[in-house]
């Protein structure tokens, strides 16, 4: 029986953008243009200028989280408050890069922010203040898909993302912050992907992220985390993402090119 | 919990003019070497490898050189990849109170700063010094829960030490130097689960990239806001269940923590070495026909060694199994040993499978009982108080320097000897005549 962290690896791999219900890409693709619509709004200078070329995707991830963070969200799951940034940023710095379709962006947001969410869920209660160092794994999860890495690899990605937390003893300024989690997302995926390896436990190890950074089962050996484990249903099968997200690129899942969404040549279909 | 911020008072230390007695010199010329060795040595490794892969299509300047490599790269960017290969091998060295690896993070860091600063050999060797103070101080205050939790202190408290030495080298002020710890306890991070993977020598290299960065940033004017009292004790409290804060500066300038920096004799998790010291004794009185293996040691010991059948050479470097197996078999702990064809030998696999790990908490972390039973009922016994390569056993320079060639010619051939000479006599020298050196140049 395969770990939590093998199996996070093996669902972010096998997602398609086919399998995907019409609900669920709205959601996706309402926050991807909700947070892009928001920085439009307000501007972006609060990090270096963005790569339009992905040359760097690391560091025009950074650049677009960074803008990013600086969004409103009005969705009632707090938790994707601090995710959806580093997320988005990571996966779409990294889909420019590898020139992705607007699905395979929409697959990449879906596998970073479920991957996020889940971690928080099991981090318990306590940790929905610093939700901020699941961000880098999520982020991670989210480049990995984008480049197309295998299960193996995926794990490797995230179990790097794991060791590269921001935000677990002390919150920086949010939009560094947000930029950093992007950026050691990417870089862990980057490494991944050439073979670099990572822990493929780094979720539910006593000594993993969960255990060391949210010290969540070390009260009664791995129990408590083994027991929400236990208790959650198949990946993928729970509906986690926020409601209240309108829907704003109604044509995402269409799109041939993601970078059509940071040059503008996605039409504004926000209802009037 | 102290009412006062210490991280101040450390900043201010960290960047003063230094007044250290010779010896603490001399340990962070130890430190220097050691590092430099091993990161030399592992230039060829596939951590190594796969990091330069990725940091050749992510650097955009060539500022700094990767030891045993042509490769120039950005200063921070040369600094990770350092980070990796020093402690690619588990091979490095231990600061025992903490278990921090300080040579890791901070040597590289101050390498690459140094390279691109132009820095004389002496800046650089105070750099180390205070990096490797800093890393072991900030370790000391965390407390020993810090590590129980599963931080991997190399990668969590490596970041303050790399980024002082850094800072000294750039010559930023205290209270910039303090910011920039602000960040690093943003970015604390390293966790144990890593143990056996790429991703354990990751933890240092990423720790001196951030840290570069920090203080690159900060040099720009693009700074955080030191912490305040109540903030620093939030920290510390956040990362363990026993800090103390006031731990970081008790004795500060009169106590030298780097003096107490430890060099490993064997390729491995530091706790297993005195079962090898054990296995390599045991093996001088004759082995043949061993039946079974009895090795007891301090319950840590299994709580971070406790691979029993690992599958690769990362792996084994995390088996105390495959420690005593191969002290047995080869009476040496180097890098072949922790190889992968090493670990997949039947001669290991099955000799492995004999042994039996028993604990005693009253068995210090350095010490190791092993008893061999031979086939028509003779048995050896072996008891190590206190495992080689440890304070009370220090390894001797003539040791160090035995290790570093070891690592070093293969990669470098002749120039390997003239680098250890100009490492311990670092202070003659040049920042900048070093890295050549390192990455295979002539000799100044």
């Amino acid at each position: 029986m395969n770990g939590l962290t093998k199996e996070v690896g093996l669902w972010i791999e096998k997602i398609r953008p086919e399998d995907i219900e019409a609900g669920t890409r709205g959601i996706v693709s309402g926050l991807i243009a909700r947070i892009l619509t928001a920085t439009g709004e307000q501007g972006d200078d609060t990090g270096p200028d963005p790569d339009p070329s992905g040359a760097d995707p690391a560091g025009h991830a950074f650049a677009l989280a960074a803008g990013l963070s600086a969004a409103p969200l009005p969705d009632r799951h707090s938790g994707l408050m601090d995710l959806a940034a580093p997320v988005v940023g990571a996966s779409l710095a990294t889909a420019v890069h590898r020139r992705c379709s607007g699905a395979e962006l929409g697959v990449s947001v879906l596998a970073g922010c479920e991957l996020g969410l889940l971690l928080a869920e099991l981090a318990g209660a306590g940790a929905s203040r610093r939700i901020s160092p699941l961000a880098a794994p999520a982020a991670a999860a989210a480049a990995a898909r984008v480049f197309d890495l295998r299960a193996d690899r995926l794990v490797s990605a995230v179990g790097i993302g794991a060791s590269s937390t921001v935000g677990a003893a002390v919150t920086g300024e949010p939009a560094w912050q947000a930029g950093k989690s992007a950026s050691n997302g990417v870089l862990a995926a980057l490494l991944a992907g050439v073979g670099f390896t990572g822990p493929a436990d780094a979720i539910e190890s006593p000594r993993g992220l969960l255990g060391t950074v949210f010290n969540v089962g070390s009260a009664d050996g791995n129990a408590t985390l083994g027991g929400r484990i236990a208790a959650m249903g198949p990946l993928g099968a729970s509906s986690r993402p926020p409601a209240g997200i309108r829907e704003q690129v109604a044509g995402l899942w269409e799109l041939e090119r993601a970078d059509a969404l940071t040059t503008g040549a996605v039409p504004d279909r926000r209802p009037p | 919990m102290s009412a006062v911020a210490v991280l101040p008072e450390l900043a201010a230390f960290a960047l003063e003019p230094l007044d250290q007695p010779e010896h603490v010199l001399h340990a962070g010329r130890r430190t220097l070497l050691n590092a430099v060795a091993l990161a030399v040595g592992a230039a060829r490794h596939p951590a190594v490898e796969a990091a330069c892969r990725v940091v050749s299509r992510l650097t955009r300047k060539a500022e700094a050189s990767i030891p045993g490599r042509p490769d120039r790269v950005e200063t921070e960017w040369a600094a990770f990849v350092g980070g990796i290969a020093v402690h690619a091998e588990d091979y490095d060295d231990t600061h025992l109170a903490t278990v921090v690896h300080p040579g890791a993070p901070v040597v590289p860091a101050a390498l690459a700063v140094a390279e691109m600063c132009n820095s004389s050999g002496r800046e650089m060797l105070e750099a180390v010094v205070v990096g490797v103070e800093v890393a072991c101080r900030m370790g000391l205050g965390l407390g020993p829960g810090h590590f129980d939790r599963g931080w991997h202190l190399t990668g969590s408290t490596g970041r303050y030490g790399a980024a002082a030495a850094a800072a000294r080298l750039v010559g930023l002020d205290g209270s910039a130097l303090a910011a920039v710890w602000t960040r690093c306890a943003a970015e604390t991070a390293g966790i144990q689960a890593a143990f056996g993977t790429m991703t354990k020598p990751y933890h240092p290299g990423k720790a001196a990239y951030d840290a570069i960065l920090g203080v690159r940033d900060a040099l720009d004017g693009h700074r955080h806001l030191p912490m305040s009292a109540v903030e620093e004790v939030a920290m510390f409290r956040a990362l363990g269940p026993d800090p103390d804060p006031s731990r970081v500066i008790a004795g500060l300038g009169e106590r030298w923590e780097t003096a107490l920096n430890t060099f490993k004799p064997y390729a491995c998790g530091i706790v297993s070495h005195p079962v090898i010291d054990a296995a390599v004794e045991a093996r001088t009185r004759g082995v043949d026909g061993i039946t079974r293996i009895t090795v007891t040691v301090n319950p840590i010991v299994l709580d971070v060694m406790g691979v029993e059948e690992p599958t690769n050479g990362l792996e084994s470097k995390f088996s105390v199994y495959h420690c005593a197996a191969i002290g047995l078999l080869d009476g040496m702990g180097g890098p072949l040993q922790f190889s992968d064809e090493r670990v997949r030998s039947p001669d290991t696999t099955a000799l492995r499978r004999k042994v039996e790990v028993v604990t005693d908490p009253s068995l210090a972390r350095d010490a190791a009982r092993l008893a061999v039973d031979l086939k028509k009922g003779r048995r050896i016994d072996v008891t190590v108080d206190h495992a080689r390569g440890s304070v009370e056993r220090p390894m001797t320079d003539q040791d160090l320097a035995f290790k570093a060639h070891a690592a070093m010619q293969p990669v470098i051939g002749d120039t390997a000897a003239d680098l250890i000479d100009v490492l311990y006599t670092v202070d003659a020298y040049g920042a900048r005549d070093i890295m050549q050196m390192a990455s295979g140049g002539p000799s100044p």
